[in-house]
């Protein structure tokens, strides 16, 4: 990468940090709407671990991260956000008539977003730890790091697929609902997965949500700082994302007819 | 490495919509401090034109080099480019003065060098009061300033102006066609689109007229000027002499159109000729010709025809 170039990505940069700054509503979905949610789910999820056997559990083991994976998910629509609104505010040809290289472009977009869902499971961890309960240790802490990682990127690697295939943000709002309650459901991030139904249990796999939870639970239940499944969970989310990367930056066509809204 | 002898050199250009032909063959050469209107119908082909010469789009065949750097060297060629769209592109969160910074950086400047491009950007499109105001707090004459001083503050050495004025107020309009006129005076090669014809009167361009995708037309206003000369109207207030009618043409009922170079000095010729019948005169009117006439005279030139 020359200095050029690096100027170019850190000027927009600079732009995406200033406008996802300056778009609080994101915080509120991201981070005070599941705290909220936590505070009912909590009592029946502690029975629900009870029901599995983890008699000591605080009901925050399985809430906290529940609500992590099923609200981290819509970052997927933040990333497309920040592609369509260029449409909207009609600045994209703008962008791409500068000297900025649709790499740039792509990678001074995708950091942010990064840093957001990254914040967004640190901040639910953290207060999780300080207002639900949540027995939480600096031991614990690389793990849960290791897999937040994995989950965003797979997240980002899904929104950008969204992006190249979505040709406006109505349709990103179906893939981002219906993805988040759905993945949320298959994945045991409303009910654990135990407790699913048996069809419910055979899809689970097939879903992010599923290995992001187990690898949490691995970590964060007792008795249970299990690395084997960390290390599997972890890899699946890092593989499905490169592949998610991989098709998303093949198909990428910025010179695509779209619109924000419809 | 010789320098290109055009800022932008458009060669053979031909483009495609599946079976609608946008361009075919063009070609142009424009030098540097050169002004040219681009003029044509609707669908005529101009946005495709620049679109392809800011890269946002390939041409099928040809091609157009911007300071003899093809389209294959993106970001060295796309700093020599100043593009401004023709609706209005401003990011609403954000201010006058961090637009201004964001595409100063994206075209290399920085230090010193920003600081200077930024001042004279926002001082060019009369925005130096504005720079701490979000897009969302600006009128619509100053968001279309702010949208012209972003392709200025990278100090393009072609400006592509797609309908620049379009919904501006007076004032607006003015600073935009006063700074057209100066950039050009600095060596600044501009493609300028408007369906507002006078607008081009006062920036006195080369006009090249664009019909179904081919160039039908290409003179510089001067030329064309001095193609369709000018004339004096004469309007009586009965039916006009005879000695009126042997100089020119009737208009109508009362008035004779009566062709010459230099109106001024004509006129005393012609009211001299007139003799007595002078008394009958209800008015006079100097007729010079506009870039609506010429383009009037242009867009009907047979395709092919220089």
């Amino acid at each position: 990468m020359t200095a050029a170039s690096r100027q170019r990505v850190a000027a927009l940069l600079a732009l995406e940090l200033t406008l996802l700054r300056r778009n609080r509503s994101v915080y509120i979905v991201l981070v005070v709407a599941p705290l909220l949610l936590a505070i009912f789910l909590g009592p029946l999820l502690r029975l629900a671990l009870a029901q599995e056997g983890y008699a000591s559990a605080t009901g925050a083991e399985q809430v906290i991260p529940g609500l992590v994976v099923m609200f981290a998910f819509f970052v997927v629509g933040n990333v497309a956000f920040v592609f369509f609104r260029e449409y909207g505010w009609k600045t994209w040809d703008r962008l791409r008539a500068s000297p900025l290289t649709t790499g740039e472009i792509v990678v001074a977009k995708l950091v942010p977003m990064l840093v957001l869902a990254l914040g967004q499971q640190a901040a639910l961890f953290a207060a999780g730890a300080a207002f639900f309960g949540l027995p939480l240790r600096w031991a614990q802490v690389p793990l849960l790091a290791a897999i937040a990682v994995s989950l965003t990127l797979f997240l980002v690697g899904f929104g950008l697929l969204t992006v190249v295939l979505a040709t406006n943000l109505r349709q990103v709002g179906v893939v981002e609902n219906v993805g988040a309650m759905l993945f949320a459901g298959l994945g045991g991030a409303l009910t654990p997965v135990a407790l699913l139904p048996g069809w419910a249990q055979s899809l689970a796999p097939g879903t992010p949500t599923y290995w992001a939870l187990r690898a949490y639970r691995a970590v964060l239940l007792p008795d249970r700082p299990d690395l084997g499944t960390v290390a599997l969970s972890t890899g699946a989310l890092c593989l499905a994302a490169t592949v998610l990367f991989l098709i998303a930056v093949t198909r990428f066509d910025v010179g695509r007819k779209k619109v924000m809204w419809v | 490495m010789d320098q290109p002898t055009a800022c932008l050199d458009i060669r053979a250009v031909s483009k495609d919509y599946g079976s609608v032909i946008a361009l075919r063959d063009v070609t142009l050469t424009v030098s540097r401090g050169e002004i040219v209107g681009l003029l044509g119908a609707n669908g005529a082909g101009k946005s495709t034109l620049i679109g392809i010469v800011a890269g946002l789009l390939r041409p099928d065949r040809g091609e157009a080099l911007v300071e003899g750097f093809a389209p294959s060297a993106h970001s060295s060629r796309a700093h020599h480019v100043g593009l401004v769209p023709q609706d209005v592109g401003v990011y609403e969160t954000v201010t006058v003065g961090e637009h201004l910074r964001l595409f100063g950086r994206l075209y290399g400047a920085k230090g010193e060098r920003l600081t200077g491009a930024m001042r004279w950007a926002a001082g060019t499109m009369g925005l130096t009061g504005l720079l701490d105001r979000r897009a969302a707090q600006l009128s619509g004459g100053q968001r279309r300033r702010l949208h012209v001083a972003c392709a200025l503050v990278g100090r393009p050495r072609v400006l592509l102006l797609d309908e620049p004025t379009a919904n501006c107020d007076v004032e607006s309009r003015a600073a935009i066609l006063s700074a057209v006129g100066a950039l050009a005076e600095l060596g600044i090669c501009v493609i300028y689109t408007t369906h507002v014809l006078s607008e081009l009167d006062e920036l006195a361009p080369r006009l090249v007229v664009l019909r179904s995708g081919r160039i039908v037309a290409d003179q510089s206003l001067a030329q064309w000027r001095d193609m369709l000369g000018s004339a004096v109207v004469l309007t009586f207030t009965g039916a006009p002499p005879e000695a009126a009618l042997a100089m020119g043409t009737p208009v109508d009922g009362h008035s004779v159109r009566i062709p010459c170079q230099d109106p001024g000095a004509d006129l005393v010729r012609l009211l001299d000729q007139l003799g007595h019948r002078r008394h009958a005169l209800r008015s006079v009117q100097v007729s010079r010709p506009t870039v609506e006439h010429a383009y009037r005279a242009l867009s009907t030139t047979p395709a092919g025809t220089p």
